[in-house]
């Protein structure tokens, strides 16, 4: 059971730390074009509106990522726990 | 009573077998048919387990250090195993697991991302080189298993003291240690052998013979070209490029080391582990007063066939074995008449070969040739 622990706490730091290093990439990528756009002086201000709305919801997306990854951990974690109660319980009920 | 889960599957079907065997409920054939799905569970829980403790292995080689710095329970304890068990280092213990003990001590060390099951010889999981050296030679086997992704000079810290322990444990004065290395085993080996000359351990002064089955001393090219690929992508100006890289050095300390063989904590600690092909090893010659063996394979019969020139067995090439550099402080100076090549046998075979352990008896049976002056 502890093994399945681990594994679990493994997944969800790759996951978590995939997200954050994806999410950097992807934020890069997008802001390119906008950094280019942003040198011409006319373009500047509405291009920045966009740029903001666009890291926003970037990072919004990728939070959610990561707070599902979070939860769901969390719950595996909590299943895995009441399971080793259990099996551990069962032995002892079995002797009485 | 649960049932969902897989896990609460086999007992709920041995208790409800044994009920309706008793009872008389079911008909003889449908008896039959639960007796057999019983067997099969087993043998499936059997197989999941022996997967599982692959998958375990392979985790610690590639993540290990990780795992280790992060309490995860994943991550291997060192120990001595004794069929799959940690074996506790106590007399009352070592009596009970080897009965038969004698003086003369084993200690056998697996390689990167694997466990002592790497010995067993194909189709005969009892056979391996310790159990049959015990049967031969009356060596008493030690399987070590350890977590291969972390730096080898701390692995062999940690079997410098782990063979401290067993030496206060074993229930009759040692006369003779031997080790039986594949891989990385052989530079752990070497590491805590250093350790203990430092620390002038009783245990160090018992070693007389060590084995060295496909060791990368000078380093591993793989490792080589995984440090050289991450490099090189790194340093492309585009960010999709460089996480490529970054995932390629997310590989363990333990690989990284093979990079150009480091046994001891002064060859990496305080640097950069991910510079271009940058060696940082320190001088660390063969322990004097012990034979040192060295057992190699490649991939042709052909010795100078270009693939086993390039290749050696395939993850190790022979003058990395044999410990032969061009800068000659990093030269080990193997003996030749102690080194043995066998022809189409890869790296991982060496671990389990009839024919490998022709040769480490042969060389177990030989008189000790160097004398003990350094130290005793």
């Amino acid at each position: 059971m502890s093994k399945l622990k681990g594994l679990a706490q493994l997944v969800q730091d790759a996951v978590d730390k995939s997200a954050t290093a994806i999410e950097d990439v992807h934020l890069t990528v997008a802001n390119e074009p906008l950094n280019i756009l942003k040198k011409i002086p006319a373009l500047k201000s509405p291009v920045s509106g966009i740029q903001k709305i666009i890291n926003l919801t970037i990072t919004s997306m990728y939070e959610i990522i990561r707070t599902v990854n979070r939860e769901t951990g969390n719950m595996v974690k909590l299943v895995l726990e009441k399971a080793e109660k259990l099996a551990h319980d069962e032995p002892q009920d079995e002797k009485r | 009573m649960n049932t969902s889960g897989p896990s609460n599957l086999q007992p709920d079907l041995s208790s409800k077998t044994a009920f309706v065997q008793d009872s008389g409920f079911l008909k003889p054939q449908a008896q039959t048919s639960l007796i057999l799905w019983k067997k099969r569970l087993r043998a499936a829980g059997k197989s999941l387990q022996k997967g599982a403790n692959v998958g375990v292995g392979i985790l610690n080689g590639v993540v290990g250090d990780y795992l280790h710095h992060h309490d995860n329970p994943l991550a291997v304890r060192m120990g001595f195993y004794f069929k799959g068990k940690p074996l506790p280092l106590t007399p009352d213990a070592l009596r009970s697991v080897y009965p038969h003990m004698t003086s003369k001590i084993c200690v056998i060390i697996h390689g990167l991302v694997c466990d002592e099951t790497i010995w067993n010889f194909p189709g005969s999981p009892q056979t391996n080189y310790g159990a049959l050296l015990q049967r031969d030679l009356g060596y008493t086997p030690f399987y070590l298993r350890y977590n291969t992704g972390r730096h080898i000079s701390e692995n062999g810290r940690n079997l410098f003291e782990l063979m401290g322990e067993l030496m206060a444990a074993f229930p009759m004065p040692v006369r003779e240690i031997i080790f039986i290395t594949h891989s990385m085993g052989g530079l752990v080996t070497r590491s805590a052998c250093d350790y203990g000359l430092r620390a002038d351990a009783a245990w160090v002064k018992k070693v007389r013979k060590l084995f060295y089955l496909g060791s990368p001393h000078l380093g591993a090219p793989l490792e080589k070209l995984a440090n050289a690929a991450a490099f090189v992508l790194k340093k492309f100006p585009r960010p999709y490029i460089k996480i490529i890289g970054d995932a390629i050095n997310v590989r363990s300390s333990g690989i990284k080391d093979l990079r150009f063989g480091y046994v001891t904590d002064a060859d990496w600690a305080g640097r950069d582990p991910d510079l271009f092909l940058k060696n940082t090893k320190n001088r660390l010659p063969l322990m004097e007063g012990a034979s040192h063996y060295v057992i190699t394979g490649r991939l042709t019969e052909n010795p100078m066939h270009p693939v086993s020139r390039w290749f050696g067995d395939a993850l190790v090439r022979k003058p990395s074995a044999l410990g032969r550099s061009r800068r000659m402080e990093h030269s080990l100076g193997f003996p030749p008449c102690h080194h043995r090549e066998y022809p189409a046998m890869g790296h991982m075979k060496l671990a389990h070969s009839p024919e490998v352990y022709d040769q480490i008896r042969e060389w177990c049976e030989q008189p000790i040739i160097h004398e003990r002056h350094i130290h005793e």
